[in-house]
């Protein structure tokens, strides 16, 4: 175990430890929740150069605890959640004297925070560890973005972890909210395993530089593609952090209102996109037949003007929502140096894929429920989680559908997301059932379908899996 | 066929004497500016197993209401607040995030239980539906109601029995637009709060499947003088109201 692996449960522990010595006072109210669960996930065959078919995937043993105190205007909340990862990293004599390495595991906190109510007249304070997620849309919010996302799992679709951050709510009159946060120091988000082949894979590769014209990044990818399968290459990564000074902390401002019985936000974020990109591709001298690549990663400048509406449509009662974000970015470049001269005679080229200036994400939906039982939900979405500039975002289509049975104890869901620009996509079927009391199981498959080019098919979005859970509720 | 004839005929026909009960029930049903109390529901099958929940209450008027589960595990936290009648929010703890909820989803079952969202949201009638006295059954009041607006069409009927005296409703019977009785409910518990008569128990029964839910209200608090803050978005996404 690491100092680093322990922050988030010093911390947690610590506001915990102050709830319960506040507990002593009078007119305290105390709530405990969490849960203890196991989520096992097996691989399956499917994709192009598949190699970990059937293989497990995930063996998880949770415990998530979470303490809410309230005194008066103040609320402390806090949360931990302590997970055993289920397979041995120990792999040299000495690390198997090492527990923490033959028996792996660590501590995730979303919350650490107090929260104080009506410090003025409609005036909120929330300080700490929080996580806080704007929009109307259902789960594809391309105005929420100050949170670092856990890509780690994609049965979460990018759930928003927890960050240091002070949020301030003024509510002037009831139908209008005034929000401000500062995030002092920027966070990453979470990348799956599979995510450096969105950096080395050819088919990766060639997606991230499709709106590059430059002759020599063209000569680059019909050299790499003449020489493919003759060489191997042994990647090494750095990846650029913000600076942790002032000029880098995020901000943001939102405002929301009711309007012609629609729900509005209007909201300006500046900062960092939580998800790195490449701007730099170094090729070494070969060693035999393997050639050695530095890549460089940084996490784009940005800023983020949104726009968000919810309601229903009048007289048929479906429910619609929409949202917009116009992106400001700088322009988007990756260095490339090959390792030879280029048909310009330069050495190195420069692959730019989007110039500075403004792309749109726009997520736009509407549900219905057509009995007690059958909730469907269809999205337009313009933009996935990890696209960043015009020239990388697809169009998708989300649909959905959940029906529900005995009692609620029973919840049959089915999602899928069509990329409409290659035809890849995630079906997403899962079958939940809480058969008494407290006990909650989950099964289900989440399978990706396209060829190697495709944004779903490609082998930097992880194998589909199937898996099964189990939950007890406390 | 005879309750058919029965449902088309009010349905048609709801009248002056039928409306101004209904208003008179409305007040009977709803006798204080705001109250707080809890919920103990018990969610008992046909062949008597139970399961059960609790929920905080929040009431303001006839209309406004916040709901906050605290039973079982795997919903509590989730919080409901109805601004108006076509005013619904929704706070999802899991996803830390507010959503509006559109009219067809008060359709959906509530919790598990015999009640819809809507049935749980519903205070005041007089404001969606029309009323027409048409019988008396042992002494009680029996008022025919058909929906005002599209949005109750899911549900197009309802019998209502009032006692005379206090003029609150001891039964509803729930129809569906076949004029089919789907679900029955009952209130009892009779209390007294500040010198005014009040409801504390309240039963529903589906007439298909014979399972039934029960609700007991308790920590009754009524004129505390509750802000319309509470009943609003922005309350949702505090940690409490």
């Amino acid at each position: 175990m690491t100092p680093l692996l322990l922050r988030p449960l010093c911390l947690t522990v610590s506001v915990v430890s102050l709830l319960f010595s506040f507990a002593s006072h009078a007119g305290l109210e105390l709530k405990l929740s969490g849960h203890v669960s196991t989520d096992i996930h097996v691989d399956l065959p499917g994709k192009p150069n598949e190699t970990a078919a059937w293989m497990l995937d995930r063996n998880d043993n949770a415990a998530y605890l979470k303490a809410t105190a309230t005194y008066k205007k103040a609320t402390l909340e806090a949360d931990v959640k302590f997970r055993y990862r289920g397979f041995q990293s120990a792999l040299s004599l000495p690390a198997l004297s090492d527990k923490s390495l033959l028996d792996p595991f660590r501590f995730d906190s979303n919350s650490a925070f107090i929260e104080i109510r009506d410090v003025a007249k409609g005036l909120d304070l929330r300080v700490g560890r929080q996580v806080i997620n704007w929009g109307t849309a259902d789960t594809f919010n391309p105005t929420s973005n100050l949170n670092p996302k856990d890509f780690e799992d994609p049965l979460l679709f990018a759930e928003s972890m927890g960050n240091q951050m002070v949020r301030a709510d003024w509510t002037p009159r009831k139908d209008l909210t005034l929000t401000a946060v500062w995030v002092p120091v920027f966070r990453g988000s979470l990348l799956p395993t599979s995510a450096s082949a969105a950096f080395t894979d050819a088919n990766a590769f060639a997606r991230a530089i499709r709106n590059t014209t430059d002759p020599d990044v063209a000569a680059l990818i019909a050299a790499q593609s003449a020489v493919s399968g003759l060489f191997s290459y042994a990647f090494t990564s750095t990846v650029a952090i913000p600076e942790t000074s002032l000029k880098n902390s995020m901000g943001a401002f939102r405002m929301a209102w009711k309007m012609l019985s629609f729900d509005w936000s209007a909201s300006y974020f500046i900062g960092f996109d939580h998800v790195p990109r490449g701007v730099s591709s170094s090729a070494g001298s070969a060693q035999g037949s393997t050639v050695p690549i530095a890549l460089g990663l940084e996490y784009p400048r940005k800023q983020v003007v949104g726009l968000d509406v919810s309601g229903q449509i009048p007289g048929i009662e479906v429910g619609i929502w929409g949202e917009v974000a116009a992106v400001i970015h700088d322009t988007l470049k990756t260095d490339i140096s090959p390792g030879f001269v280029l048909p310009s005679g330069k050495t190195t080229a420069t692959g730019i894929q989007d110039t500075a200036g403004v792309f749109y994400k726009v997520t736009a939906g509407l549900d219905y429920s057509f009995t007690r039982w059958l909730l469907v939900n269809a999205q337009y979405v313009r933009g996935f989680f990890d696209e960043f500039g015009a020239s990388q975002l697809d169009n998708y289509v989300v649909a959905g559908a959940v029906i529900k049975g005995w009692r609620d104890k029973l919840e049959a869901k089915l999602f899928a997301v069509v990329d409409i620009d290659d035809g890849s996509h995630i079906i997403f079927p899962q079958l939940i059932l809480k058969p008494f009391g407290p006990v909650e199981f989950t099964a289900g498959v989440f399978w990706y379908g396209g060829i190697a080019s495709s944004k779903f098919g490609q082998v930097a979005t992880g194998p589909s899996r199937a898996f099964l859970k189990l939950q007890l509720n406390l | 066929m005879l309750v058919t004839t029965f449902i088309l005929g009010a349905s048609i026909l709801g009248n002056a004497e039928g409306d101004a009960l209904l208003k008179k029930a409305d007040a009977a049903n709803n006798p204080f500016a705001d109250q707080t109390f809890r919920i103990k529901m018990i969610v008992r099958e046909a062949d008597g197993r139970e399961d059960e929940r609790e929920l905080r209450v929040w009431q303001k008027g006839g209309v406004k209401r916040r709901v906050t589960f605290l039973a079982p595990a795997d919903v509590r936290g989730m919080s409901v607040v109805i601004e108006d009648s076509a005013t619904m929010y929704v706070y999802l703890p899991a996803f830390k995030k507010v959503r509006r909820i559109a009219m067809h989803a008060r359709n959906a079952t509530f919790m598990g239980s015999d009640f819809t969202y809507d049935e749980m949201a519903a205070v005041r009638w007089a404001s969606d539906w029309t009323a027409k006295r048409v019988d008396d059954d042992d002494g009680r009041i029996v008022l025919a109601l058909t929906g005002r607006k599209r949005r109750n069409t899911h549900r197009r009927t309802m019998k209502v029995w009032l006692d005379p005296k206090t003029r609150l409703s001891s039964k509803i019977e729930y129809y569906d637009t076949e004029g089919r009785l789907k679900k029955t409910e009952t209130r009892g518990g009779l209390t007294q709060i500040d010198g005014v008569t009040t409801q504390t128990q309240i039963s529903m029964t589906d007439a298909a499947s014979g399972h039934s839910t029960h609700l007991t209200v308790v920590d009754l608090k009524v004129n505390q003088g509750l802000g319309d803050n509470l009943f609003s978005r922005r309350s949702l996404e505090r940690v409490e109201p």
